[in-house]
C-alpha cells in the first residue's frame, strides 16, 4: 500500500502488574492506510486499549515495548523528548474513553481548547479562540462563545465528548485513535457522536483507529475491523463483511450472543468462560477453551494471522469452516418468556392479587439550588404482575433510577401510591420488622459490581448476610443455602472464601445476583444490570436471570438504555423523557412498531447490522434536565 | 459572608464562656499573683479584689467583661497594672510575623519537597522519611534541638530574643520559624507528593501530554494547578494552628509574644489578658481557615456549583 500511515509490526507490550511483566499485547500487526477508518474490536483484557496508547506514546511507567510501530516510516516507539511531542503535536490524536476524566476539571472549555493551539502551535490567544469557536460549531454545538466561558461539570457527558473531539481535531492530526468515545454516552448521544465523528474525518482527510466492543458500531463508521482477543489480532476483514460473514468462530460468537431487537426470551448464544489477557491465555490459540470448534490441534501454537478468502484469519480451521453463519444451530425458543400464568387463571379477582405492584400517578420533585423545585418523575402509573417483567427506559435525566429508589424505600414520593404485595409503601417504614420485610420482597442488583459488593467480604459472607438478615435459618441451613445459591449462579466451582478482587466483572455480577435471590424476593430490580459488563458476560448473565425466572417466578423490572436487551428480557415497557412518560405498552410490540417519534428516534439509534447513525433531528438534543 | 461572621461571633462567645469558666476553677488566685508572694493584710487583699471587682459572682464579671469588650475595652492586667490593649500591641507583631514567617517556610519548602518526591523516585524515600521524622517531632524538641545544634554550637542564629529591625527579626526569627512549622512542613510535603503522584496518572494529564505539550505545561497546567486544590486546604489548615504553636515555640525562645504571655497569664490567673489572648488566636484562627476556604473555592470551579449536579 503506497499511502501507508500507520505500520504495526510485531508489537507485544509487557506491563508489570504484580511486580512481574506480564505480556498484554502479543505480537499484533496492522496497518492503516492515510485517512482509512480501522475498527479495533474486543473484550476487556484484549489490549485494545493499550495498542492505542503504545502509538501515542503514552503507556504507564514501567511498559516494556518489543517490535516496531511504523509512522509514516518512522518508530514511534523510539520517540523521546521534543520528536515525541512534535509527533503528537502533529501527527496523531486520541479522544479517551470519559470525557469527563478526559478534560481537566478546573479550567475552562476555552482553556482546553485552545491550549495545545497556543502553547504547541504558538497561535496568538484571538486566533486561537476564533480556531476554537470554528471547530465547535462543526462539532455541532450551537452556542460556541458560551460553551467556550464554561467549565466541564457544566456540560453534558455528549457535549463534552464534542468538545474532545473539536479540540482533537484542532490539532489537525492524520489519526485520530478514538477509544470507546461512546461507551459513556446514551445511545442518542452516542448515534451523534458517532455521526460527527464520521463526518469530521472525511471533511479533515483523517485516519481513524476506532477502538470498541460493538462490532456493529465499528461497522457504521469503519472501512476496516479488526477482532482482538487476549492480545493478539484473530480476524481483519472489511467492516461490513465481518458483520455479515465472520471467519474466525470468536467474531462469529460476539456476533451471536448479542440480544437483538428480534430476538425476546428464549437463550442466547453466550460464550462459555472468561474473557483472559494474553498473559492468562493458555499455550496455543487463546481462544481455544471457549471455543465450539476447538480441536486438539488448536492448543498446540499460537495460529498466524493469514489470509483467508479475502479476510485475514488467525485460526487453523479457517478454510474448512468457511465464513460463518450467525444463526446457531442451537435452537431459540421463540417467546417462551410471555405470560407464565396460565390464562383461565386471569380471572378479574384473581388478576388484582397477582399485581405485585401496582404504581398510581407517581409524582418526585426535588428542590433546586437557588429556589424551584424539579419534577423528576411524573404522572408515572404502571403495575407488575407475579413473575411479570417491565422495562424502564429512556435517557440519562428520565428519571429511571428514582423509580427504583421510590420502589427501594430509598426516596419517598412525593405524590402518588406504590402498592406492592398488598402494602402501601409511598410512606416511610417504622419498625425494623416492616423495613426488613419490605427489602426482602423487593430486591436490587446495580449497575457496577465493582462498587455494589464489599470488596473485604468472601462471597460465601456476601450470601450469608443476606440469609442472616432476611431467614429465619440455622448456620447450617444457611451453609446448604449458600452452596444451592452458587449453584443456581454458576459458581458451585468458585470457593465461598474468594473476594471479590479474585472474581471478574461477570462473576461479581452474579454474585450480586445471588445476594438478591437470598432474600427470596417477590421483585427484582435490575439498574442497568448489564450495562457495564463484556458482550460475552452480558450474554450469559441474560441467560441467568431467564433461567432464575423460569426456576423461582420472580419478577423483574429492567431498567436500561440497551433496546436489545430489554426486549429480550422483558414482556412490558415503558419509555420516559425527562421524568414523564412517553409511551408504554407490549415491549415486542413497541420496539417492533413504535408510535411515538421520540421511540421511534430511540430505536433508531440502536446500532444493529447494516445501522448507519440516524441524521440528527431536534429530539436528538442531549437532555439537559439534572439527573437526580 | 455573613453567615461566616455570625459563626465567628458565636465561636468568640462559646471559646470566651469556657476560657471564663476554666480560669475561675483552676486553683490559685490573682491576687496572689499580682502580689507575688508577699503577705498581705485582709483588709489590702478586699480592696484589691474589689478594685478588679473579684468580689462579684461570676455571671456578673463575666457580663461585665462582655461589655466591655463590646465597647473595644478588654479591661486590665492585673500583674501589670497595666490595660490589656497596651500591653498586647507590640507582642502582637511579634506573633504575626512569627506566624506569617512560618507560613513563607511552610507552603514554600513543603510544596518543593512533595513535589520533589512526587516527580524524583530517588528522593522519594528519604523525603517519605524525613517528613515522619518531622511530623512524630513535637515543637519543643524541635526547638531544642535547634537551638543547641545552631545557636549554641554553631552560633548561626540567636537563641533568645525578637530582634529589631527587619533585617534583625528575620534573622532572630528563623529558628523559632523552623521549629514552629516543622511538622506542618512535613504535613504539607505529603499531601503534596500525594496529589502530585495522583494528578501526575489521570486522564486529563495524558490528554495535555497526547496532545504534545511540553513538560514544563504539563506541570504547571495541568498536575500542579490541580493537585493545588488538597495543597491549599491542606496549608490553610496547617497555617491556622501555627497560632496555637505560638504557645510553645515563643516560650522556647524567649519571646515576648502572645503564646508566650498567654502561657504565664494562665498561671497568674490574669483573666482579661488571658481572654484577651484567646480571643485574638480563635479570630486568627477562623480567618485563616476562612480564606483557606474561599482559596479552595477559587482554586475548584467545581466547589462554587456544589448541588446543582
Amino acid at each position: 500500500m503506497s499511502d501507508e500511515l500507520l505500520r504495526i509490526e510485531d508489537l507485544s507490550i509487557d506491563l508489570p502488574i504484580g511486580g512481574e511483566p506480564r505480556t498484554v499485547v502479543s505480537e499484533l500487526s496492522l496497518a492503516i492506510g492515510a485517512g482509512e477508518a480501522v475498527g479495533m474490536v474486543g473484550e476487556s483484557g484484549s489490549g485494545k486499549s493499550m495498542t492505542a496508547k503504545a502509538i501515542i506514546g503514552l503507556l504507564p511507567r514501567g511498559a516494556r515495548t518489543s517490535g516496531k510501530i511504523l509512522f509514516d516510516g518512522t518508530d514511534v516507539l523510539g520517540l523521546r523528548g521534543a520528536e515525541l511531542r512534535r509527533y503528537r503535536a502533529q501527527s496523531v490524536a486520541m479522544v479517551f474513553q470519559d470525557p469527563r476524566a478526559a478534560i481537566n476539571p478546573v479550567r475552562t472549555i476555552d482553556d482546553f481548547m485552545t491550549e495545545a493551539l497556543r502553547d504547541v502551535r504558538g497561535m496568538a490567544a484571538p486566533a486561537a479562540r476564533a480556531k476554537a469557536v470554528e471547530l465547535l460549531t462543526e462539532v455541532s454545538i450551537g452556542d460556541p462563545e458560551r460553551v467556550l466561558t464554561n467549565y466541564p461539570h457544566e456540560l453534558s457527558g455528549g457535549m463534552l465528548q464534542r468538545v474532545m473531539i473539536a479540540a482533537m481535531v484542532a490539532q489537525e492530526p492524520r489519526l485520530l485513535l478514538a477509544d470507546e468515545p461512546t461507551t459513556a454516552l446514551d445511545v442518542t448521544t452516542q448515534a451523534e457522536v458517532i455521526t460527527i465523528l464520521a463526518r469530521l474525518r472525511e471533511q479533515h482527510g483523517m485516519a481513524l483507529l476506532f477502538i470498541t466492543h460493538d462490532l456493529d458500531l465499528a461497522g457504521a463508521i469503519c472501512d476496516r475491523t479488526a477482532v482482538m482477543y487476549a492480545g493478539g489480532i484473530v480476524e481483519e476483514q472489511g467492516s461490513a463483511e465481518i458483520n455479515e460473514h465472520p471467519r474466525h468462530p470468536y467474531s462469529a460468537a460476539l456476533l451471536r450472543c448479542r440480544p437483538s431487537l428480534s430476538q425476546q426470551g428464549g437463550r442466547l448464544a453466550a460464550i462459555e468462560g472468561q474473557p483472559v489477557a494474553a498473559f492468562e491465555a493458555p499455550a496455543g490459540c487463546r481462544f481455544a477453551p471457549r471455543c465450539e470448534y476447538a480441536q486438539d490441534a488448536c492448543r498446540v501454537a499460537v495460529p498466524a494471522l493469514r489470509p483467508v478468502g479475502g479476510a485475514m484469519v488467525a485460526c487453523i480451521r479457517a478454510e474448512e469452516l468457511g465464513p460463518l453463519t450467525l444463526l446457531d444451530d442451537t435452537p431459540v425458543a421463540i417467546n417462551h418468556a410471555t405470560p407464565r400464568q396460565p390464562a383461565e387463571e386471569t380471572t378479574p379477582e384473581s388478576a388484582a392479587t397477582q399485581a405485585l405492584v401496582t404504581v398510581t400517578d407517581l409524582r418526585k420533585e426535588f428542590a433546586l439550588r437557588g429556589g424551584g423545585r424539579f419534577a423528576a418523575v411524573e404522572g408515572l402509573s404502571f403495575t407488575v404482575k407475579a413473575g411479570g417483567s417491565l422495562a424502564i427506559v429512556g435517557e440519562s435525566g428520565a428519571g429511571k433510577s428514582t423509580v427504583a429508589r421510590m420502589l427501594m424505600g430509598l426516596e419517598r414520593p412525593t405524590n402518588g401510591t406504590i402498592m406492592a404485595m398488598g402494602e402501601d409503601r409511598s410512606g416511610p417504614a417504622h419498625g425494623r420488622a416492616t423495613r426488613l420485610r419490605r427489602a426482602s420482597q423487593i430486591q436490587m442488583v446495580f449497575q457496577d459490581p465493582y462498587l455494589s459488593l464489599d470488596p473485604r467480604q468472601r462471597v460465601g459472607e456476601v450470601l450469608d448476610e443476606s440469609l442472616r438478615l432476611h431467614k429465619r435459618m440455622t448456620r447450617d441451613e444457611r451453609r446448604t443455602r449458600v452452596a444451592e445459591l452458587l449453584e443456581v449462579i454458576g459458581m458451585s466451582a468458585r470457593p465461598a472464601a474468594s473476594v471479590p478482587a479474585q472474581l471478574s466483572g461477570g462473576q461479581r455480577q452474579r454474585v450480586a445476583i445471588a445476594r438478591a435471590l437470598a432474600a427470596e424476593p417477590r421483585l427484582i430490580i435490575l439498574d442497568e444490570a448489564v450495562s457495564a459488563l463484556d458482550v460475552s458476560m452480558q450474554a450469559q448473565i441474560l441467560n441467568l436471570l431467564t433461567d432464575i425466572r423460569e426456576r423461582t417466578g420472580v419478577a423483574y423490572i429492567l431498567i436500561s438504555h440497551d433496546l436489545g436487551v430489554v426486549n429480550y428480557l422483558t414482556e412490558a415497557i415503558i419509555v420516559m423523557r425527562r421524568g414523564e412518560v412517553v409511551e408504554a405498552g407490549d415491549t415486542g410490540t413497541i420496539v417492533t412498531a413504535p408510535t411515538e417519534p421520540y421511540t421511534q428516534r430511540l430505536l433508531a439509534c440502536v446500532p444493529r447490522p447494516g445501522w448507519t447513525p440516524p441524521a440528527r433531528q431536534p429530539l436528538a438534543l442531549s437532555p439537559t434536565a439534572p439527573s437526580a | 459572608m455573613l453567615r461566616r461572621l455570625v459563626f465567628l461571633v458565636i465561636t468568640l462567645l462559646g471559646a470566651s464562656i469556657v476560657v471564663y469558666g476554666a480560669l475561675f476553677l483552676a486553683p490559685g488566685s490573682p491576687v496572689a499573683a499580682a502580689t507575688q508572694g508577699r503577705s498581705l493584710s485582709p483588709v489590702a487583699v478586699k480592696l484589691l479584689e474589689q478594685q478588679y471587682g473579684l468580689n462579684k459572682p461570676l455571671v456578673t464579671r463575666y457580663v461585665d467583661w462582655l461589655g466591655g469588650v463590646v465597647h473595644g475595652d478588654f479591661g486590665s492586667s492585673i500583674v501589670f497594672s497595666e490595660k490589656v490593649g497596651h500591653l498586647l500591641t507590640p507582642r502582637l507583631a511579634v506573633t504575626f510575623e512569627l506566624v506569617l514567617y512560618g507560613a513563607v517556610i511552610l507552603v514554600l519548602f513543603g510544596i518543593l519537597l512533595g513535589t520533589l518526591a512526587a516527580l524524583r523516585g530517588a528522593l522519594d524515600k528519604l523525603v517519605l522519611f524525613i517528613s515522619t521524622v518531622g511530623i512524630a517531632t513535637p515543637s519543643f524538641v524541635g526547638a531544642l534541638v535547634l537551638i543547641s545544634l545552631f545557636a549554641v554550637k554553631l552560633g548561626w542564629f540567636p537563641s533568645l530574643g525578637a530582634g529589631t529591625g527587619v533585617g534583625g527579626r528575620i534573622y532572630h526569627l528563623t529558628l523559632p520559624a523552623i521549629a514552629l512549622t516543622v511538622a506542618g512542613t512535613m504535613g504539607v510535603a505529603r499531601v503534596t507528593r500525594t496529589s502530585v503522584i495522583l494528578e501526575l496518572t489521570r486522564d486529563h494529564t495524558d490528554t495535555a501530554r497526547a496532545r504534545g505539550i511540553a513538560p514544563g505545561g504539563v506541570l504547571r497546567r495541568h498536575v500542579m494547578r490541580n493537585a493545588m486544590v488538597p495543597i491549599a486546604t491542606m496549608s490553610g489548615t496547617v497555617i491556622a494552628n501555627l497560632f496555637i504553636g505560638t504557645v510553645v515555640v515563643e516560650t522556647a525562645f524567649g519571646l515576648n509574644g502572645l503564646g508566650a504571655l498567654l502561657v504565664s497569664s494562665v498561671l497568674d490567673k490574669d483573666f482579661a489578658v488571658v481572654l484577651a489572648i484567646t480571643l485574638i488566636l480563635a479570630t486568627a484562627f477562623m480567618v485563616a481557615t476562612t480564606v483557606t476556604d474561599l482559596l479552595a473555592l477559587w482554586l475548584d470551579p467545581r466547589l462554587r456549583t456544589e448541588g446543582t449536579r
